[in-house]
C-alpha cells in the first residue's frame, strides 16, 4: 500500500521544480507589498485561484466509493464489486467507473479523520475546521467561538474582482434535522463574508433566496432598472426588518443585480445539451455545472451542497447521505451513479476549458460511514476514516495519500483532519500564515504539502 | 404459446423508445405498471418528499396517488393482480434515522392498513400472481433476506439464509419462483429460487451490479438493470436453460433502469435519464420466432 507523501505517478512532462517550491515562492510574494494591496489585487501567488468545494452532506462510506475493502468479510465489503482503476493497485468500488477511469487526473485522500460522529459537530469541523462553537444532537454548543467556514476566509483574503461576490453556496442551508448547522458563513468575520446563496433543482431556473426578499426576483427577471427600484424597496424593509445588515447585503445585491455578467454567470440553462448530460440531470450535477461557469466569472470559493438535509428521503436536493438503512440501494440507484457522472463531467468540463490548474476541487463529506453493516442494511456514522478527492488547483495528478486498515475502519498512516484540508486550499491559493493571522482566517491546520 | 417478445430496436428494425409526456422533474424509481395496462405507478422525490405516484400508461401528468405526511416517506409501490390494492413501504422518519414497515392501501390511495410491522427494515413487497402471498425483504435476520407472508400479514416465511444481500425479488408469472438480485457469489447478480425458497441458482455470470429484475408475461425470460461501466442498460435474461441467449433490449449511454413489461408483453416500460431528466419511456414489442436467431430474423447479415 501507499504512503502519505509518496507518488504513484507524475504527469509526463512534470516540472523538475515541485510545485511545492513554486507554492513557496508564491507566499513569499507579498514580501515588499502592502497586505491591503495584496488582498486589494486578489493575486496572492498561488497554485490556484478558485476552490470548489464538493459538499457531501451526511457522510458517504468510504468503503462504499474510493477505499473499498474486497477481501474484507462480506458483513464489511457489502455487495459491491470493485474496479480496477488507472493508479495500479488502487481499486475503486464499481459504482464510480468514470472517475476510476480518471484518478489519474486527481488525488485521493484515503486517511481523513474527524472528531465527532455527530453531523452537526462534524459538519461544524468539516467547514471551520474546528469544534469551537459546534452544535450537535443535544442541542448544546461547544465551548469557543465559531470559526469562519472555509469560504468565508477566502472571501476575506481574495475578495472578488467583479461583479459577483467571492463566496458562494449551491443548496440551502445544512440542516441536521430541523436545525440548522453552525459554521456555514462568515461568523466573526462578519455577515459580509456570508456566502451569497443559490437554489438549484433541476428543470427550474435558479433561484437567489436572498434576492427573493424583493419579491420573488429572479435573475433572468432583473433586466431593467425598474424592477430593480421595485424589488429594492422591499428588500430593505425585510433586513430591517430581520436586523441583517442592510449594507453588506444592499452592496452585494446591486452587484448582481446591475451586471449584466453576474446575471448570466447563473443562466445554467445557456449550456448547450452535451455539456449538460455530462454533468448529469440531476441537483447535484447542475450545481457543479453552474459551480463551473461561477469560477468561469471570477467566483473565489464555490461550495456546492448536494443536499440540504443528511436524510435521504426527503430533502429539498438529491437526498443526503445519512444512510444508515438502503444504504446498498441508494448507492446503487442514485447516489453513485449521480456522484461519478457530476464529477465526472465537471473535471472534464474544467480541464476542456483550461481551468483545472486553477481550480482546487474538492469533494468530501463531513465523516465516513461504519466499516461493518448494520442490522437494518446501512452503515452508520464513522468520523475516524474517510475519504477526499482533491483535483486541480495545482495538486499532483494520480496521488493516493494515506493508508486505511483492513476494513477501512482507521488510519495506518498519512491521517489528516479537516482543518489540515483548510490549511491545504489556503496553500493552494497562496494565502500565507502571516495572512492568515492578520485576518484571523487560520485554520490551525497543517497544510498537506504533498499533495503538490 | 410459440413465440416471445424482443424489442424492435433490439433488432435494429423499430422506432426510438418514446418518452412519456407529462413527466415532473426529480428522482423516480420503482416503476410497475397496473394490471389494466392504463397506467405507471412510480416512486418519486417531489418537492422535496418522497412519494408514490400514478401517470397514465399513454402520458399525462404525474400525480401523488397520496400526499404523505412530512417525515412519512412512502415508496416501492406494487399492484396486487386484481388491480384494487397496493402495497407499499411506509417510512417512519425519526431524527436522521427512519423504520420501514409494509403497508397497503386502495388503489386509490385511501385506506391505509399496516401489513407487516416494522420488526426490522421491511421493504420490496410483490404480491404474487394469484394474490394469495406477499414477497417482501427485511433485515430481521441479520441482514437483507426475502419472506413470504399472507396479504394482510402473519403466516411469514424466511426463503433465503446467506450472509450475502439478498433482495429485489420479483414473482414469475405462474407464481412458482421468485427471482431476485443476491450478493452470495460476490457480485451482485441476478438469482431465480421456487416460490418456497428452494433450488437457488444463479442466471447471470455477468461481473458488476445487476438490479431490480422483472419477468416477461411469457414466464421465460427476465429483464434485469445492469451496470456497464457508468451506465445500466437492460438485458433480458433465459429464466432456464436451453431457452436462448442474454439479449441486450436497451443499451444507450444514459441510466436505464427499473424495467417493466405491460401486462399483456407488448411493451417495455422502463426510467431512462436519456435527453434530459429521469423520465418514463416505453418501447414496442413485437413477436417473433422462438427459436430463430433475432439477428438473422431482422434480415441483418
Amino acid at each position: 500500500m501507499l504512503r502519505v507523501g509518496r507518488i504513484n505517478r507524475l504527469p509526463a512532462g512534470a516540472p523538475w521544480v515541485s510545485r511545492r517550491a513554486v507554492l513557496h515562492l508564491g507566499a513569499c510574494l507579498p514580501f515588499g507589498l502592502s497586505l491591503d494591496r495584496v488582498l486589494a489585487s486578489g493575486d496572492t501567488g498561488g497554485t490556484a485561484k478558485s476552490v470548489i468545494l464538493l459538499w457531501l452532506w451526511g457522510g458517504p462510506s468510504q468503503l462504499d466509493s474510493f477505499d473499498p475493502k474486497p477481501h474484507a468479510p462480506v458483513d464489511f465489503r457489502g455487495p459491491f464489486s470493485t474496479l480496477p482503476t488507472k493508479i495500479p493497485g488502487i481499486r475503486f468500488c464499481e459504482l464510480f467507473p468514470l472517475l476510476a477511469a480518471r484518478n489519474d487526473q486527481f488525488a485521493l485522500i484515503r486517511t481523513l479523520h474527524s472528531f465527532s460522529n455527530d453531523h452537526g459537530v462534524a459538519g461544524t469541523v468539516g467547514l471551520t475546521g474546528s469544534l469551537a462553537g459546534a452544535v450537535g444532537l443535544n442541542g448544546q454548543p461547544l465551548s469557543g467561538s465559531t470559526r469562519p467556514s472555509l469560504g468565508s476566509t477566502v472571501a476575506k483574503a481574495m475578495p472578488a474582482k467583479a461583479s459577483l461576490p467571492p463566496f458562494v453556496v449551491l443548496g440551502g442551508r445544512l440542516h441536521q434535522g430541523k436545525k440548522a448547522i453552525i459554521g456555514e458563513g462568515g461568523g466573526p468575520l462578519g455577515a459580509a463574508f456570508d456566502p451569497l446563496r443559490a437554489r438549484v433543482e433541476p428543470g427550474a431556473p435558479v433561484s437567489l433566496p436572498e434576492l427573493e426578499l424583493a419579491g420573488g426576483l429572479m435573475p433572468e427577471r432583473l433586466g431593467d432598472r425598474d424592477s430593480l427600484r421595485r424589488g429594492f424597496d422591499p428588500l430593505a424593509r425585510e433586513l430591517d426588518r430581520t436586523g441583517h445588515r442592510l449594507d453588506a447585503h444592499r452592496a452585494r445585491a446591486l452587484g448582481l443585480l446591475t451586471s449584466t455578467a453576474a446575471r448570466e454567470a447563473f443562466e445554467v440553462q445557456e449550456e448547450n445539451d452535451a455539456i449538460r448530460e455530462a454533468y448529469g440531470h440531476t441537483r447535484f450535477g447542475k450545481s457543479c455545472l453552474l459551480a463551473r461557469r461561477l469560477v468561469e466569472r471570477g467566483v473565489r470559493f464555490v461550495q456546492v451542497n448536494w443536499s440540504d438535509h443528511v436524510e435521504a428521503e426527503e430533502d429539498a436536493g438529491d437526498g443526503g447521505w445519512d444512510h444508515h438503512y438502503r444504504n446498498f440501494t441508494i448507492m446503487a440507484d442514485r447516489h453513485g451513479p449521480w456522484m461519478d457522472r457530476a464529477i465526472s463531467g465537471l473535471l472534464d468540463d474544467l480541464r476542456g476549458r483550461g481551468l483545472l490548474d486553477s481550480t482546487l476541487v474538492i469533494a468530501v463529506g463531513e465523516f465516513g460511514r461504519t466499516p461493518k453493516i448494520n442490522d437494518k442494511a446501512g452503515r452508520d456514522h464513522w468520523e475516524h476514516c474517510y475519504s477526499a478527492l482533491v483535483a486541480g488547483g495545482g495538486t499532483r495528478n494520480g496521488l493516493v495519500l494515506g493508508t486505511s486498515d483492513k476494513t477501512a475502519g482507521h488510519p495506518v498512516d498519512g491521517a489528516v483532519t479537516p482543518a489540515d484540508l483548510g490549511a491545504t486550499v489556503h496553500l493552494a491559493l497562496g494565502i500565507n500564515g502571516e495572512t492568515r493571522l492578520n485576518l484571523g482566517i487560520d485554520t490551525g491546520g497543517k497544510a498537506i504539502e504533498a499533495l503538490f | 404459446m410459440a413465440g416471445w417478445w424482443v424489442l424492435l430496436a433490439a433488432l435494429g428494425l423499430g422506432q426510438e423508445p418514446q418518452r412519456l409526456a407529462g413527466e415532473s422533474p426529480g428522482w423516480k424509481g420503482h416503476l410497475r405498471w397496473s394490471p389494466d395496462g392504463k397506467q405507471f405507478l412510480f416512486t418519486r422525490i417531489h418537492q422535496g418528499r418522497m412519494e408514490l405516484a400514478v401517470q397514465p400508461a399513454e402520458g399525462g401528468d404525474a400525480v401523488a396517488l397520496v400526499k404523505p405526511a412530512p417525515g412519512l416517506p412512502h415508496f416501492d409501490g406494487h399492484y396486487a393482480p386484481d388491480g384494487q390494492k397496493i402495497a407499499y413501504v411506509h417510512d417512519i422518519l425519526q431524527g436522521t434515522d427512519g423504520k420501514l414497515q409494509i403497508n397497503a392501501c386502495k388503489a386509490d390511495g385511501t385506506q391505509p392498513e399496516v401489513v407487516v410491522p416494522h420488526k426490522a427494515f421491511e421493504e420490496s413487497p410483490r404480491w404474487s400472481p394469484d394474490g394469495t402471498r406477499l414477497a417482501f425483504v427485511s433485515t430481521r435476520d441479520g441482514n437483507q433476506e426475502i419472506y413470504t407472508c399472507k396479504p394482510r400479514g402473519g403466516e411469514v416465511k424466511r426463503l433465503t439464509s446467506h450472509p450475502g444481500f439478498d433482495h429485489h425479488p420479483s414473482w414469475s408469472p405462474d407464481g412458482t419462483r421468485i427471482a431476485f438480485i443476491s450478493s452470495r457469489e460476490g457480485p451482485e447478480a441476478l438469482w431465480v429460487m421456487q416460490a418456497d425458497g428452494t433450488s437457488l441458482r444463479r442466471l447471470t455470470k455477468y461481473d458488476g451490479l445487476e438490479s431490480w429484475p422483472a419477468w416477461n408475461p411469457d414466464g421465460k425470460r427476465i429483464v434485469v438493470a445492469r451496470n456497464r461501466g457508468g451506465h445500466a442498460d437492460l438485458v433480458l435474461v433465459p429464466a432456464e436453460p436451453g431457452q436462448g441467449a442474454e439479449r441486450y433490449l436497451v443499451e444507450h449511454p444514459a441510466q436505464e433502469s427499473f424495467a417493466v413489461f405491460s401486462p399483456d408483453g407488448r411493451r417495455l416500460g422502463f426510467l431512462s435519464d436519456r435527453r434530459g431528466g429521469l423520465a418514463i419511456y416505453t418501447q414496442e414489442m413485437r413477436e417473433i420466432p422462438e427459436k430463430s436467431p433475432p439477428a438473422k430474423a431482422a434480415g441483418s447479415p
